[in-house]
């Protein structure tokens, strides 16, 4: 006769597996709508999402999936970066050695590295794209404007994370990228120099100071560098990422086109579009209480319109991240990261030059340093800001470039942009610029009438032309900002593909001189 | 209320069927991108860890080991032999050479008749230097962090100092070896550079240890130059440090612009002999056990050089330019007469102060540079014994000291009228400033503050034997008071 306890005992053993499951996963499977909105709200990590999506979020023309693409990106890069950071050595002195070991002896090293190099980079390009789909589909109007300002945040920290990463290798590229972004940052003085003040208001100074920790790029740049690179930055933007997620849920789920949902009937008034009650649903087996304001807020959409986020909105986002890291894989596999000779103080790199992002800003900065490294980046960060605030026409959220007039406003404005940035680099290089016709001109003369603060005035004049002519303040910020994205995207093809040694013109590469 | 019901319950049916085309879509897309990131995944797991160029040699060199195992040690070798990175770590020269992870029989006497990489090492130099000890880089530079031939190399791949090309090989030698020592011994062909830098007189121009001349830079550190601080415009090789040595050698004016180095006409054999001693020149913290007793006098020498004679100090640092000193000679290269320092005319009228006072200063602005102890190097002694040799007669510390030109500037003498003097014979030669053109500068510190009047009027009267110098009193009429006013505009010269 057996002992009860053992039995229990034994009993227990063979339910282990059953036990073990039911332990973790405690709503059983996922077989009605019910278990599908508990497998999303109880499990930490999923329970960001709401545990229904609107049909057309799920579209991908709704948003190109440009967010989930950055997310996906950063995080193969944290992976990436925290395998990375078991050999590699913050010191002047060993840094650049430990790259060299990751790439040649490190267990798959060399394709780590490459993986992080690459998704770093489509970081940056998903970003832009992200924010010009915003944009164009104008998920920034009401009751989205703080999101606009928390994406723009996370815009700054992104390209900050990724200048705070060229300088890690401590190889000639990184070096002198660096020298040229904390000379930037101290390009105050090139105002404070023209006025003659500099010796008591010297901001300029101060800024590359905090910026290096020192005078020049050094062994306190690197380790600012690094700890900003791996702690601050990346705490930084996880924790603005969890509240743009947040405030995307908060704010009516993803910008989204409204309208009847595609297979439905025609022309009746639909359950969930603004302006209708919300109908009832026996459907509904749940209820949530809470006191709002404004109309366009999450309890003012039929689940008729929506289906469960579990399985349908984590396998899309799955499927995104997938490519991504197929993508990254892909590049990391047949493209290795550039790693030049050792940082040497003395030998300067010619032409010397900036991230590929801040290209376009060097472009400008090659005339004034004020002007394109402070005051241009201002006045397109507020603009951006902006734009949520000076734009409050009252417009569904969704469709891209608000319609046929809008796109026709943006094409006109891709080809003045276009033509306004190619003059303001043809003009100078082929005619020169005011210190070639008046060599003792004062710098002050420079900074303002240098050709990237005549560029973004000529912007400006367009949007405000666009805006009096068609009396939208829709129409002239999409005018703007297409200006700003085709200006951008021509001065950093100039900057990367154009110049040469000393910032010279030049057709190819192969036409450089050689010191 | 049952018909909203109704609508509401089909739209929500339409939606789901719409959600589910569009997930069949997703779960496709999913399959085929999870599928590409393994194939990528694995990829890059097979050329790591099967198609490694590395991996495949240590493979080849197993099975020449399994072949030429006849022996107890070479079946050891066999059975201990593993495929795995290999690599030399020497903390105190700074390298870690991974060349043994693809050159693995470098140091096995019986590897002679199979191919690179597997092949040993031509000549003894393994022997004598273990490759446990040494590393590689130390003699053939490349990077030797790297793990393929390529990288190795380091040829247009962003290193400064990449392989060196076999012929130059014995560069090294000189960091722990004297010439002497190495000259039969392995390393003909850096003692036949190093000869070469002494027989060429280039320590005339180049400072190299404590002596030499400034004309040109000094070379301590040629050895590590990086290839980015030199001008490498109008080279026509491969843009390496060795490279830029060699046709700088051929021709100095083309690859350094403005150049004031003559070409040194050196055969194909002197200038492999030459370059190897110049990169032999490293100003780097070898570790003393490295060098052998004869280095560490080498190294002692150049920092407190033998006390050599007046004669060797003359043709070590001044007959490049000067010759034998017994006669003018006209340097076509630098386009000027230089002075018969030793000829009879001038030995018979100058002082050794001023003699002493020439080599201590120097004249700026000619290519006459300054030996003295804070510039070229030269101690007093040395200026003496130089002195001495130069006037043919031992001169004492005392006697260069006690040197007081009789500075009789004023006392007879019209600058003016000498002026005119000096514009109409002088300056054709001597430039109208005095500052020199084909003839010696006569506007130096060096020769207003120590020439006496005695010197001077002898050199302007009787001219000097066997150099360009013309005897003025009988050849172009000059009187004695003509050459007291030219004496007298000479001392105002700026």
């Amino acid at each position: 006769m057996q002992n009860a306890g053992l039995a229990a005992f034994f009993e227990n053993v063979r339910n282990l597996p059953a036990s073990l499951k039911g332990s973790f996963v405690r709503q059983g499977p996922a077989v009605s709508d019910r278990a599908r909105s508990q497998t999303v709200f109880s499990n930490v990590f999923l329970h960001l999402h709401s545990t229904r999506v609107h049909i057309r979020s799920l579209r991908f023309s709704t948003t190109m999936a440009m967010g989930i693409a950055s997310l996906s990106l950063f995080i193969i890069l944290t992976v990436t970066g925290i395998l990375l950071m078991v050999y590699y050595k913050p010191s002047v002195d060993q840094a650049y050695d430990s790259i060299k070991d990751i790439h040649y002896v490190v267990p798959t090293g060399r394709f780590i590295r490459n993986i992080h190099r690459w998704a770093a980079h489509l970081m940056v390009v998903t970003v832009l794209i992200h924010m010009a789909r915003v944009f164009a589909t104008a998920s920034y109007k009401r009751p989205r404007e703080f999101n606009w300002l928390v994406g723009m945040g996370l815009f700054v920290l992104t390209l900050g994370l990724s200048f705070t990463g060229y300088l890690l290798p401590w190889d000639q590229l990184a070096y002198w990228a660096i020298t040229i972004g904390a000379n930037i940052a101290g390009s105050p003085s090139e105002l404070t120099d023209a006025l003659g003040i500099t010796s008591s208001f010297d901001p300029g100074g101060f800024q590359k100071r905090l910026l290096l920790g020192a005078n020049s790029v050094g062994q306190e740049a690197l380790t600012r560098f690094y700890l900003l690179h791996v702690v601050v930055l990346p705490l930084a933007l996880t924790g603005l990422v969890a509240l743009h997620f947040w405030r995307i849920r908060k704010d009516g789920g993803l910008g989204r086109p409204e309208g009847p949902p595609t297979t439905a009937g025609k022309g009746a008034a639909v359950p969930g579009s603004p302006g209708s009650a919300p109908s009832e649903s026996p459907r509904k087996t749940y209820g949530l209480m809470c006191i709002v304001r404004d109309r366009k807020s999450a309890t003012n959409i039929d689940p008729a319109d929506t289906v469960p986020s579990w399985p349908h909105l984590m396998r899309a986002e799955l499927f995104v991240m997938m490519v991504c890291a197929a993508i990254s894989l892909a590049l990391g596999l047949v493209s290795n990261a550039p790693l030049k000779e050792l940082a040497n103080p003395g030998v300067p790199e010619n032409p010397a030059k900036a991230p590929w992002y801040f290209l376009g800003l060097q472009e400008m900065v090659s005339y004034s340093a004020f002007v394109g490294g402070m005051v241009v980046p201002l006045i397109a960060l507020v603009g951006l800001a902006l734009i949520p605030y000076l734009d409050r026409e009252r417009e569904e959220a969704g469709i891209y470039l608000s319609g046929g007039r809008g796109r026709r406003v943006a094409w006109q404005s891709l080809l003045f942009g276009a033509v306004a940035a190619v003059l303001a680099v043809a003009i100078p290089v082929r005619f020169g610029w005011l210190r070639t016709w008046f060599p003792s001109i004062s710098q002050l003369w420079i900074i303002v009438i240098s050709p990237g603060t005549l560029l973004t005035a000529a912007y400006a004049a367009w949007s405000l032309w666009v805006l009096k002519r068609s009396g939208s303040t829709r129409l002239s910020a999409i005018a703007l900002f297409t200006c700003f994205l085709i200006g951008f995207v021509i001065l950093t093809y100039v900057g990367s593909e154009l110049r040469g040694p000393n910032w010279g013109f030049y057709w190819s590469e192969g036409s450089w001189p050689v010191h | 209320m049952g018909e909203a019901m109704d609508k509401s319950n089909r739209l929500a049916a339409e939606i789901r069927k719409e959600a589910l085309r569009r997930d069949r879509r997703v779960k496709i897309g999913l399959l085929c991108a999870s599928l590409i990131t393994i194939a990528l995944l694995a990829a890059a797991a097979l050329r790591e860890n099967v198609f490694a160029p590395w991996r495949l040699y240590q493979r080849q060199y197993a099975r020449i080991l399994a072949e030429k195992a006849r022996d107890d040690r070479g079946r050891a070798l066999e059975r201990d032999f593993r495929v795995e990175m290999k690599q030399v770590v020497l903390p105190e020269l700074e390298t870690i050479d991974r060349c043994v992870s693809c050159h693995n029989g470098i140091d096995d006497p019986r590897m002679t008749d199979v191919g690179n990489p597997h092949a040993v090492h031509p000549g003894r130099y393994l022997e004598w230097h273990e490759p446990n000890r040494f590393g590689c880089t130390l003699c053939h530079r490349g990077q030797g962090r790297a793990m393929t031939f390529e990288d190795a190399k380091a040829e247009g791949r962003h290193w400064d100092y990449p392989l060196l090309p076999a012929e130059l090989s014995q560069s090294s030698c000189g960091l722990c070896h004297s010439a002497e020592e190495i000259a039969d011994r392995g390393g003909d062909v850096y003692a036949a550079g190093a000869a070469l830098f002494d027989a060429k007189g280039c320590r005339s121009c180049h400072k190299v240890g404590a002596q030499g001349g400034h004309l040109g830079p000094v070379l301590d550190n040629e050895g590590l130059k990086v290839p980015g601080s030199l001008p490498m415009a109008n080279v026509e090789g491969p843009r390496t440090l060795p490279q830029w040595l060699v046709e700088h050698f051929a021709d100095p004016q083309t690859i350094v612009t403005g150049s004031r180095m003559p070409a040194p006409g050196l055969s194909g054999a002197e200038t492999t002999a030459l370059t190897t001693y110049l990169l032999s020149l490293q100003q780097r913290d070898l570790p003393g056990s490295y060098m052998t007793p004869e280095r560490h006098l080498v190294l002692y020498a150049q920092a407190r050089p033998d006390p050599l004679s007046g004669e060797e100090l003359f043709s070590r640092f001044c007959s490049t330019c000067h010759d034998t000193g017994l006669f003018g000679r006209y340097d076509r290269f630098f386009e000027t007469f230089i002075p018969a320092v030793r000829g009879e005319s001038f030995r018979a009228s100058a002082d050794p102060g001023y003699v002493a006072a020439n080599i201590r200063q120097g004249r700026a602005g000619t290519i006459m540079p300054a030996w003295g102890s804070a510039a070229g190097g030269m101690t007093e002694e040395e200026i003496r014994k130089l002195t001495s040799y130069i006037l043919g007669r031992e001169v004492s510390l005392e006697e260069i000291a006690a040197n007081a030109p009789a500075v009789v500037a004023g006392a007879a003498g019209d600058a003016g009228r000498g002026a005119a003097l000096f514009l109409k014979n002088c300056s054709g030669c001597h430039g109208a400033d005095g500052k020199g053109k084909i003839a010696p500068s006569l506007n130096s510190p060096a020769l207003r503050e120590n020439a006496s009047d005695a010197f001077l009027r002898q050199a302007i009267a009787d001219g000097r034997r066997n150099t360009a110098m013309p005897a003025w009193r009988v050849a172009g009429g000059l009187t004695g008071s003509d050459i007291r006013d030219l004496i007298a505009h000479i001392r105002s010269l700026p």
